[in-house]
């Protein structure tokens, strides 16, 4: 089992969780502590692969470029040198890693979405964003959530990005800014620009 | 720049909002760290060679050196033509002007840059004595007064016929 530091704190699920300390866990990471390594991988997971996943729409595509980000950060994990959160410093990986695989592969988008979490949504909540008067009045809400990961896949990197970290994950504009090495001016700029697009693409569909 | 339609804004805010439920399937982070460190015992793969590169020269740097380069060997260029246009001294103007005194259109316009040859417009060739050089010449021996050479260094001694 990992040792973990004497605090704890409850975790949503009930369970008990360590609470965290980044710089502890990151110096025995350093050191080559597996354990270190994977109480890391733990704690930032989900959220590293939820924003390689809203970039590429493709659950294989997002499982290797995680693995990727996470393998990458601990064989470079002496050029961190702390100027930035672990976390900011990880995303940063993902990010750049997630943007070469988008470039290199920009013509052969292929969609491999996930399920929708089954306890939050029947269908209803998110059916009634939709227009009446859609092209199709019958869309399901496996068709919608098809046509937003289209319309997703229609902005630019940047774009997607800035999106996917501030409207799906609710990041703030500042560490966006740090994550994508740019201003906050950027940021919202980007953002604007970025949900103008996808209102334009989701026009037929959206609730007047 | 057009501001967008605020409740479709809205809308689309909670469209967005509703991808963070795109879960993988169940079991899938139970078993993604065993993999990560799987893999990070596998030895790394070797990196090429402009991985090594990147790692160990900034880039930023070397662009900037590049940039610098450019720029420096620009400064010499230009440096250089103005000393050749220096070198040159061109005549004061009004100088200038006063010599140029063009002929008449009739005659300027069948000699050859003003050295009084004459050009033959209709058979545009070149001078015969430029395609054969030498053509029509006669062979003129040189007269040597043998006196010349006497007391002069053996290197300077020559041999004509008897």
């Amino acid at each position: 089992m990992l040792e973990y530091p004497s605090t704890v704190s409850p975790a949503k699920d009930g369970v008990t969780m360590p609470e965290w300390n980044e710089k502890e866990f990151v110096s025995r990471a350093r050191k080559g502590d597996m354990e270190a390594c994977d109480a890391l991988v733990r704690q930032y997971q989900e959220r590293i692969y939820a924003t390689v996943y809203h970039m590429t729409s493709n659950h294989e595509d997002a499982a290797d470029l995680a693995q990727e980000t996470f393998i990458k950060a601990f064989r470079k994990i002496d050029k961190f040198k702390g100027d930035s959160s672990f976390f900011t410093w990880l995303y940063r990986i993902a990010v750049n890693n997630t943007i070469n695989f988008i470039r290199s592969k920009r013509r052969r988008v292929i969609l491999s979405i996930n399920q929708m979490d089954e306890e939050w949504d029947r269908g209803e909540e998110l059916l009634g964003l939709v227009s009446k008067d859609t092209p199709r009045q019958n869309v399901d809400r496996h068709e919608l959530q098809g046509i937003l990961n289209v319309a997703m896949q229609k902005l630019s990197s940047n774009h997607r990005l800035v999106v996917t970290l501030h409207d799906v994950q609710g990041l703030p504009h500042e560490q966006i800014g740090e994550i994508m090495d740019c201003n906050t001016n950027t940021v919202r700029t980007r953002l604007h620009y970025a949900r103008k697009q996808l209102q334009a693409h989701l026009s037929d569909y959206l609730k007047p | 720049m057009m501001e967008p339609d605020p409740e479709k804004f809205d809308k689309l805010q909670k469209l967005l909002a509703s991808k963070e439920k795109e879960k993988p399937e169940e079991g899938f982070f139970d078993r993604f760290s065993d993999q990560v460190l799987t893999r990070l015992e596998e030895p790394a793969p070797k990196p090429t060679l402009w991985e090594r590169l990147n790692d160990q020269v900034d880039p930023l740097r070397i662009a900037a050196a590049i940039f610098a380069a450019v720029i420096g060997l620009g400064v010499m260029f230009a440096l250089d033509e103005g000393s050749n246009m220096a070198e040159t001294e061109p005549e004061p103007l009004g100088e200038a002007d006063e010599e140029i005194s063009p002929e008449p259109l009739g005659q300027g316009q069948n000699t050859l840059a003003g050295s009084g040859l004459l050009l033959n417009k209709s058979e545009a060739q070149p001078p015969r004595i430029l395609m054969n050089p030498g053509t029509g010449l006669a062979p003129f021996p040189a007269k040597i007064d043998s006196s010349f050479y006497q007391g002069k260094s053996a290197s300077n001694t020559v041999h004509t016929p008897k």
